[in-house]
């Protein structure tokens, strides 16, 4: 193949991926101070937040998850994730757990408040025991079924706990963006010390996000396909790539169905007891 | 192998017939390009299972085998978004146990589900509780230890025949349960490595020992029927039950009686099951990074020996108090104390008037949660009696785990578990999931 075409191939490929060539280009423009025109940071937190259930009451979402060591190595989790919000802040979701077989029908329910200080309240329901066993709801840093999120990650970070500030501002993906950085006002056993979050300046969506502990980058969280489906922000595709193991999680969901009336009722210890969804 | 069939060929009916009824219904109204009957019908199966084997072998004296079984699970689920039906059958060869090796169908039943209620009727394992492995409030399915060192929650709960009621408020749950049969328990095989130490060595020289068979299986009559209900209040901040069973006692009492068989006396112990009635309460708190559980349970008219042989009737209460502590960085610990308490004690009976059990158990994950490994320790207080398991278990791939231990036993030789002493054991265990 002459050089001419490869050339051109090569960029095709660009031109093909808007997002490969935003981000090969661009370099993040750092403040010293936030400037003029730029939001409050406190609201934009809130803003990113509240675009997680914006339009949302319930839904229910096949999640398929993959793990990937660093040597290459996958293992796949897939899941039906059912969630419903109440009293604005306030969110209760279930987790069945369908692959691999000898997990399957564990089943995870979870009211998660918005309030940092209160615990969420949790039950597990293992279908080798038969039987519903509440957990604890304090262990939010320990990582969810071998992923890279922790259960903290999973659920919404309250405003509240960190000091936030605009430190910049970069095109990630094509997408113009805002950095806005997190620290923790009080640093609780393996949390993390700061994160940077690339949010969308048009839709206030978060679309990558940095985790520093106290030694530096850990992880790195991605979305590399958000969509808005029936009126709702939707993650599509999202990675998280540990910086030091390089381990990587894949999360891919599909077959949204938001809105469609989930009563109260799901969300209940007894329900989980049954066994079935 | 008759009534396996039998029992089949009433389950598929059970399975297909509502199944049939809600298609016909979906078909009917999904216009203009209705997904082929059958396919829909087919779509609402699932179908999984395991195989596993499980080998262990005595660390001291002959080093035989104490352990020995493969076993296969077939597992068949129709679910619609009003209606369950589930079964499982096993087949197992058992190189230890000789009453293992059968194909067995465990459960079969079939659940209606509503959004304040549900039913579920048919053969099914029912546990209660909030213990860690121990079985204070949990008497509706009744111990099955038959081959029980290395095997799960699941496996040591016999399946029971029972219709069970739930109205479903939004944190209060009312549980009823009618068991028109009734089933004792299962103890270990008296031929195996684990059978328990009945006290043969105490009997005369030359005085042999007959069990009869343990056959309570009545049924039919209100009279034989067992009835339990259940209160649960599960919410933010703490569960709670309460719980009352009426019941046959699943522990038999043995009338024992001199007989002379072939001129040779002959002590025949014959299984007595009463009735009690079981009073339970149980409660689940979590606080921080803990869970406090409790649980307390009153046998009312459990038999017990008097020092004599004869039996008498006694209150006895269960309870038990532990704390699950999830310290983060995959770390778990579960400590546990529980007691058997004869509220009416009397000197001339034979048991102690308290039976206290410390239980200790500390995991740690490592590899993403695909490798554990536990320290399990099970000790009687009063008697020092214990057993500890050292284990790993690991991942080898999704759905193949291994899991391999060493288990060590401290016993009295006049106890029931004497045989236990001679069995500390290496083990590992394999199950392929699908």
């Amino acid at each position: 193949m002459r050089l001419s075409k490869l050339m051109t191939l090569a960029a095709a490929c660009f031109l093909l991926v808007p997002g490969l060539a935003a981000t090969a280009g661009a370099e993040p423009t750092m403040f010293k101070e936030a400037p003029a025109g730029a939001p409050d940071p406190d609201k934009l937190a809130q803003d990113v937040n509240d675009r997680l259930t914006d339009g949302m009451v319930d839904s229910r979402i096949d999640v398929e998850i993959t793990l990937v060591n660093a040597n290459g190595g996958k293992r796949v989790r897939k899941l039906d994730r059912y969630q419903k919000n109440f009293n604005v802040t306030d969110r209760k979701f279930i987790l069945v757990f369908n692959s691999p077989a000898d997990v399957k029908k564990t089943a995870f329910l979870v009211w998660d408040y918005e309030d940092a200080d209160k615990d969420d309240d949790r039950w597990l329901y293992l279908p080798s025991m038969k039987q519903t066993r509440r957990i604890s709801g304090a262990s939010k840093n320990d990582y969810f079924m071998g992923s890279d999120l922790t259960y903290d990650d999973l659920g919404k970070r309250p405003v509240k706990k960190d000091a936030h500030k605009i430190i910049g501002e970069e095109n990630f993906m094509g997408h113009p963006c805002w950095l806005l950085e997190a620290v923790p006002h009080k640093v609780e056993d393996n949390d993390y010390v700061r994160l940077v979050t690339w949010v969308d300046k048009e839709s206030q969506v978060m679309r990558k996000r940095n985790y520093y502990d106290k030694d530096g980058l850990l992880k790195v969280q991605t979305a590399y396909d958000i969509r808005k489906l029936d009126g709702v922000w939707s993650y599509i595709h999202v990675e998280v790539e540990n910086q030091v193991n390089k381990h990587k999680t894949v999360l891919i969901e599909s077959n949204h169905r938001y809105n469609t009336g989930i009563k109260d009722d799901l969300f209940r210890e007894s329900v989980l007891q049954r066994g079935v969804m | 192998m008759r009534r396996l069939l039998r029992q089949g060929a009433l389950l598929t009916a059970l399975l297909v017939w509502p199944g049939l009824a809600t298609v016909q219904a979906w078909c009917a109204e999904e216009e203009p390009v209705p997904e082929p009957f059958w396919t829909k019908l087919w779509d609402r199966f699932a179908f999984g299972g395991f195989l596993e084997t499980a080998q262990a072998v005595r660390t001291g004296g002959n080093h035989a085998m104490t352990v020995s079984f493969l076993r296969g699970r077939l597992e068949a689920r129709f679910e619609t978004d009003w209606f369950h039906a589930f079964a499982n059958a096993e087949v197992e060869l058992n190189r230890q146990v000789e009453a293992m090796n059968e194909i067995r169908l465990r459960e079969a039943w079939v659940e209606h589900d509503a959004d304040l209620w549900d039913i579920r009727v048919g053969r099914q394992i029912i546990i209660w509780g909030r213990a860690d492995g121990l079985r204070i409030t949990d008497n509706i399915s009744p111990p099955d230890y038959t081959d029980m060192v290395l095997r799960g929650t699941e496996d040591t709960h016999k399946p029971v025949t029972a219709v069970k009621f739930r109205l479903l408020g939004e944190s209060l749950a009312a549980e009823f349960i009618w068991k028109p049969f009734s089933e004792p328990m299962d103890l270990p095989c008296e031929d195996g490595p684990w059978a328990l130490n009945l006290g043969m060595d105490r009997l005369p020289k030359g005085v042999g020992l007959r069990m009869e068979d343990d056959e309570r299986h009545r049924g039919g009559g209100i009279d034989d029927s067992e009835f339990a209900v259940k209160l649960s209040r599960s919410g933010a901040g703490f569960d709670a039950s309460a719980s009352f069973a009426y019941v046959w006692d699943s522990m038999p009492a043995y009338d024992l009686a001199l007989q002379f068989e072939s001129m040779r006396p002959v002590v025949v112990a014959t299984p007595r099951h009463s009735r009690i009635g079981i009073w339970g309460l149980d409660v689940a708190v979590p606080w921080d990074a803990f869970v406090f559980r409790g649980e307390a349970a009153l046998f009312s008219g459990r038999q017990t020996y008097r020092k004599d042989g004869s039996l008498r009737r006694c209150q006895l209460l269960k309870y038990l108090a532990g704390v699950d502590w999830d310290p983060g960085h995959g770390w778990n610990v579960t400590a546990q104390f529980a007691d058997d308490w004869i509220l009416d004690y009397a000197g001339n009976l034979s048991a102690d008037q308290h039976k206290p059990l410390g239980t200790l158990s500390v995991s740690k994950k490592f590899l993403r949660d695909t490798l554990v490994f536990k320290e399990q320790v099970f000790s009687y207080l009063h008697d020092g009696q214990t057993m500890n398991r050292i284990s790993a278990e690991y991942d080898l791939a999704d759905g193949l785990k291994l899991s391999a231990g060493w288990d060590h036993f401290t016993v009295d030789n006049d106890s029931y578990y004497k045989n236990f002493g001679n069995n500390d054991q290496l083990w590992f265990k394999i199950r392929y999931s699908f």
